[in-house]
């Protein structure tokens, strides 16, 4: 039997905004299952980036139970949901979002400082992971030297070195160029041959084509 | 091998250092502050010094002690009787056994003359004793002596200064004019650096049998100065003292003392008040410069986090937990505060030089002003901070990242 790794349960969120209040999210359910490649759809507004930062324990539901690989996650502490972000999800943002007065490399080991120790066998670990990428001759070179789409290469490398289960894209090829855009969408499907499951936002019907499960999301609900 | 400590330190230089103007500001405030902060400070310990040193230079050091006639001072007025210290008390103090030497003085301002110069100097009478008691020696001639005393001699020892004020090249055996009598030059004293009201090298010294007898016409002393044996404790000597004074003085118990006890540590601190205050006061502007670069450097931090609050969130999204970015911010402002106090601490030498080449004062610099700069500097920077990290600890994450 597979095991499901996230089960999102009657997921609702809302901001405040003055005295007016918006819900965002509007009961959601959700099953994902461990080696899935999910793509989210939804127009802008929607409620896609509020339900994967949910997701990506980067905010807390109003209500709701969330369980992410067996465990509830959704009344724990700050220091808590930093430690499992930390070993269990991997992130890749649309703008890449290194830091810039880092190498490449040191970039890829940042997750890592957050664990207490980086081993040399980490490193080694990091600079396979940016040969796998096709980075080795940029594995010193900071942000600015590198193109968008090597950025994004970085980027995904940083989410791999702490080997998650979950892996959550938030629009990976929206600041990239068609080719790019294409390499990096192979790096996802492999990934997820690999084993990693994967979570992606995207309003890109074609990038949502490499998932193997679509869904659709308007006004904090799924209708498909 | 554990490499992420190094990793930690690099990662927060290389963030300092990525925005150069804010560092260098943070920094300057820093500096300037410290800057004054030790300058200050060595001075002060510059001019305590100088002022042990004068005291010592006249044998005024730990084992010495003064007895003024006259008690009861209010603002430097007697308020009691000047005339009861007597050579008989020097006599009877002179039998305890932790007393060395004691060296009686009688003083008075007289008008001294030679060719038509006049001037009011200081005059002394002395003892043969005193240029122990004192540590102040003739550079030319010599000194008072017995006979001197016996014979109620007219002979004066100038300080180094007088030649010079009257005009005198050779002044050894000139008949200088004291209180309308002449008196034999028989020695010119050495320098000795300016200390307290009169200048030591305008003073003239005459056999104290000369001036009780035939200048002031008194039979009692100003001041007797004492010299211990090495370890006496100057509280038990002066409660004996006092007790012995008292008794030859007929003092009642509710009469207050007719003269006055000196020890080194009351001179230091009279000597010492003026610029205690103004130390105090200085320090005072050291110490609000030091919170005005503690408000910069909170400000600057502020402006550094909202700057980098992108940054913050990755970090926090990556697995950072609050106290890891509190922790990184306060170790960045530790990294700027140990920055800022060395450089604070070479441009501290520096300007003290300067100042000491334009004043008398000699800055004193140890390894304890510059751990007392460091350490203000790192409470300052540290302290400071601590609001700036906090806040950078509760980015929320979710929110900025919605804005990629």
């Amino acid at each position: 039997m597979v095991k499901k790794l996230v089960i999102l349960k009657n997921i609702t969120k809302s901001y405040k905004t003055g005295k007016i209040s918006y819900q965002v999210l509007k009961g959601i359910n959700l099953e994902v299952e461990e080696e899935d490649f999910l793509a989210i759809m939804g127009a802008s507004g929607s409620g896609k980036s509020t339900l994967l930062n949910i997701i990506g324990l980067l905010d807390k539901p109003n209500s709701g139970i969330y369980i992410l690989d067996g465990q509830e996650v959704s009344k724990l502490n700050k220091k808590e949901l930093a430690y499992l972000r930390n070993r269990k999800i991997g992130f890749v943002f649309q703008a890449f979002y290194l830091v810039p007065w880092a190498t490449a490399l040191e970039n890829v080991l940042l997750p890592l400082l957050y664990r207490g120790n980086i081993t040399k066998e980490d490193e080694k670990k990091a600079i396979e992971l940016l040969k796998r990428l096709g980075l080795e001759k940029r594995i010193n070179a900071r942000p600015n030297e590198l193109s968008g789409g090597e950025q994004q290469r970085v980027a995904i490398a940083r989410a791999l070195i702490t080997n998650p289960k979950l892996l959550l894209a938030d629009e990976p090829t929206g600041n990239l160029d068609s080719k790019s855009s294409q390499e990096v969408m192979s790096i996802f499907k492999e990934l997820n041959e690999n084993g990693i499951t994967i979570i992606m936002v995207t309003h890109d019907p074609e990038i949502a084509d490499f998932a193997k499960k679509v869904k659709i999301i308007k006004d904090g609900t799924f209708i498909k | 091998m554990k490499t992420s400590f190094f990793q930690f330190l690099k990662d927060i230089f290389k963030e300092l250092f990525s925005n150069k103007v804010n560092f260098f500001f943070m920094f300057l405030a820093l500096t300037i502050s410290l800057i004054t902060l030790n300058t200050i400070y060595s001075l002060g310990l510059s001019a305590k010094k100088q002022v042990m040193d004068s005291l010592a230079s006249v044998q005024f050091g730990k084992d010495a002690m003064l007895i003024i006639a006259g008690g009861g001072r209010i603002v430097g007025l007697t308020t009691t009787r000047r005339d009861t210290l007597k050579l008989e008390d020097v006599e009877e103090i002179k039998k305890l056994d932790f007393v060395k030497l004691a060296s009686p003085i009688s003083i008075g301002t007289l008008e001294v003359s030679y060719k038509g110069i006049a001037e009011k100097l200081r005059v002394e009478g002395v003892l043969p004793v005193y240029v122990l008691a004192n540590n102040w020696y003739p550079k030319v001639g010599r000194f008072i002596n017995e006979k001197d005393l016996k014979t109620k001699a007219k002979v004066c020892l100038v300080g180094a200064d007088i030649p010079k004020k009257f005009n005198i090249k050779n002044i050894l055996g000139v008949k200088i004019k004291i209180a309308g009598q002449y008196f034999k030059v028989i020695g010119v004293l050495e320098s000795k650096p300016f200390f307290g009201h009169h200048r030591w090298g305008e003073r003239i010294l005459i056999p104290l049998t000369t001036a009780q007898r035939r200048v002031f016409n008194k039979d009692y002393i100003e001041g007797v100065k004492l010299l211990f044996r090495e370890g006496t404790d100057i509280k038990m000597a002066e409660k004996k003292i006092r007790k012995i004074l008292r008794k030859r003085h007929k003092l009642s118990e509710l009469e207050p003392d007719d003269f006055r006890i000196i020890t080194p540590e009351l001179a230091i601190s009279v000597f010492t008040r003026t610029m205690r205050t103004i130390n105090i006061f200085l320090l005072a502007i050291a110490l609000i410069s030091l919170t005005i670069s503690g408000v910069i450097i909170m400000n600057l931090m502020y402006a550094n986090i909202e700057e980098k609050a992108p940054i913050i969130a990755l970090r926090i999204a990556l697995g950072a937990d609050p106290g890891k970015i509190v922790k990184h911010y306060l170790v960045m402002s530790f990294f700027i505060a140990i920055i800022s106090g060395a450089i604070g601490w070479v441009l501290s030498i520096f300007l003290t030089q300067i100042v000491s080449f334009f004043t008398p004062l000699k800055p004193i610099f140890s390894g304890k002003v510059f751990i007392l700069s460091l350490s203000f500097a790192t409470f300052t920077s540290v302290t400071f901070t601590l609001m700036p990290a906090i806040r950078a600890s509760k980015i929320e994450p979710a929110i900025l990242l919605k804005t990629l």
